[in-house]
């Protein structure tokens, strides 16, 4: 039995996993520079990371992961796969190098092999992104702060580790008679050059005079740039991912309102189709799930319509008496209609040919006008148009959204289909009626037929 | 639409010679729709002057029910009730008994398959 990658435990610990890698892209060239300079050994720290690495090493062994849309969960698969793959990046990243000394002056640059646990976070993180435990645009936001972060830091103690290494005697820290055995404050001068120089601000308190320095700052300069750039086309793409579908929308709209104002048609019904496309969008920001549904097979299609709307369908005693099979195959049948205020769902004078179910919203049944009086409220978890559906007769009232209304429409067709394939629907129509049968008499010893 | 009425004296169960306790038939053949429901709704009321409180609405030739059948069949069964009596169904066909069902009205009648099975519960 394998681990799932999107189980509570594996994310905590891939959290975990997160924070290390976090850690050594952060602390790890701080220490190597204070290592290299006064002849320090790395912290014990290091050696608790590389054991949680291998840990981590063995559970990735142990853990199924998606590819190409498909589960891998047997045992020689997996371990095929992370042979052929991150296996060995991440088997060099934790073994503990930095324990080989050259001989003659403590740390080598093996010790920089731990940095290879980046790699981790762009993996770990992408693997939140399909598994949808946090949004593409915050994560994408997580991923350039932290990137921002690690440029910062690594140019802050590459410049540090110049200024330290006297490559020249009037280095900056000589020039700013800093003292040499305050690490903390040299690296806070550090840093503060560098933050200076990549947003471009340049103070000019501590400037580059040896040809290190000055080669150092020109990359600087450039990376600064390359940052900035960077910082603005992600910024315009997560601000374009966030308000792009609205803003099409709002195109949309206003050239709809347009060629209908060039027709001639009333300012009123333009604002009605408005304000009903402005509904329609705080329900679906502007997507066609229909698209996205034509193309899922039946059962799929059921389980995403049936967890979409599991809230509202508990409040309509259709489906909270219908069995789970009924209930989607209902879902996937019954068509799903929005009504703005002031519309009508069911219109006087027409064959009943449709019953509909309301899931959201206030309809009034009135009287045809002139008398145009309000014979009755329905609410959510009600249905009309039943009596001229069975009775096959023409309505003599109508029923009209008095807010907006989302409801979902049984046709003629699709309810002959249904009696036909689904022995249980005509008892579940039979219950349901039961709990109609007051409204019914007054309704039928009315005379109205809706 | 025709109506065709026959009084079953003597089917009234405990006191059978008390006036209304017997079992008043009406048997409707065709529709019963807009136009033919009135001749139902005079018949009733008819009988329910003359007394009648057990009647047996006999569909077994029916072969339609509109809504102003269903609310003459409504009105009465109330009206009925108010008065101690009684109004049962029989011989419904599946058509009529899917509209009764599915308006939610058949558990408000007493129905029953066939005439016969009418008599046969009266008679007990």
């Amino acid at each position: 039995m394998l681990l799932r990658e999107d189980s509570a435990f594996k994310i905590g610990w891939d959290v975990l996993i997160c924070l290390i890698a976090l850690a050594t892209g952060l602390i790890l060239p701080i220490e190597l520079v204070q290592g290299f300079t006064y002849g320090r050994d790395l912290t014990d720290w290091w050696m608790a990371f590389s054991a949680i690495g291998l840990v981590d090493v063995a559970l990735t062994f142990l853990t199924s992961y998606e590819e190409r849309g498909l589960i891998v969960s047997d045992s020689k698969s997996v371990a095929r796969g992370y042979l052929l793959g991150w296996f060995w990046l991440d088997i060099v990243a934790n073994l503990p190098f930095f324990l080989f000394k050259a001989s003659h002056h403590g740390l080598t640059l093996v010790a920089l092999l731990p940095l290879l646990r980046l790699q981790q976070l762009v993996r770990i993180t992408g693997r939140w992104e399909d598994i949808q435990l946090l949004n593409s645009s915050v994560l994408r936001i997580i991923r350039y702060g932290m990137c921002i972060m690690l440029i910062t830091n690594w140019n802050a103690c590459l410049w540090l580790w110049i200024g330290l290494r006297d490559f020249d005697p009037q280095g900056w820290i000589q020039r700013l008679a800093l003292p040499r055995d305050d690490f903390l404050d040299l690296y806070l001068h550090s840093l503060y050059w560098t933050v200076t120089t990549l947003a471009t601000v340049g103070y000019g308190d501590i400037v580059p005079k040896t040809r290190p320095e000055l080669l150092m700052a020109i990359a600087m300069m450039i990376t600064g740039a390359l940052l900035y750039a960077f910082a603005v086309g992600n910024v315009v793409s997560i601000l374009n991912q966030f308000d792009g579908g609205r803003a099409e929308f709002r195109r949309r709209q206003s050239a709809i309102a347009d060629y209908l104002a060039l027709n001639g048609v009333d300012r009123d019904v333009i604002t009605r189709l408005r304000r009903f496309n402005d509904y329609q969008w705080s329900r679906s920001r502007g997507f066609d799930a229909r698209e996205l549904f034509d193309e899922l097979p039946d059962e799929l299609r059921g389980e995403v319509i049936h967890s979409m709307l599991r809230e509202t369908i508990k409040n309509v005693p259709l489906f909270a008496e219908a069995p789970q099979s009924l209930q989607q195959r209902l879902l996937l049948l019954l068509r799903p209609q929005s009504y703005p205020p002031g519309t009508a769902l069911l219109e006087a004078g027409k064959l009943g040919d449709q019953i509909v179910f309301v899931l959201r919203g206030i309809v009034e049944i009135s009287s045809v006008p002139p008398l145009g009086e309000a014979l009755r409220r329905v609410e959510c978890g009600d249905y009309i148009g039943d009596l001229s559906f069975f009775l096959r007769e023409r309505r003599n009232a109508r029923a009209v959204a008095t807010t907006y209304v989302d409801a979902l429409v049984l046709s003629r067709p699709v309810f002959d289909e249904l009696r036909q394939q689904e022995p249980q629907m005509k008892a579940l129509l039979q219950v349901m009626a039961q709990r109609q049968s007051l409204r019914n008499q007054e309704l039928v010893l009315a005379g109205i037929v809706l | 639409m025709d109506l065709s009425l026959t009084v079953e004296p003597g089917l009234g169960g405990e006191r059978p010679a008390e006036q209304g306790s017997e079992l008043l038939i009406v048997a409707i053949k065709g529709e019963l729709d807009t136009n033919t429901s009135g001749q139902l709704e005079l018949a009733l009321q008819e009988q329910l002057q003359r007394g009648a409180r057990r009647i047996v609405l006999d569909m077994t030739a029916m072969d339609y029910v509109s809504s102003v059948g269903l609310r003459v069949c409504l009105a009465y069964l109330k009206r009925l009730k108010s008065e101690a009596g009684i109004l049962m169904l029989a011989g419904l066909n599946e058509e009529v008994q899917e509209v009764f069902d599915m308006a939610g009205f058949s558990g408000l009648f007493e129905i029953f398959p066939s005439l016969e099975e009418v008599r046969a519960r009266h008679q007990a």
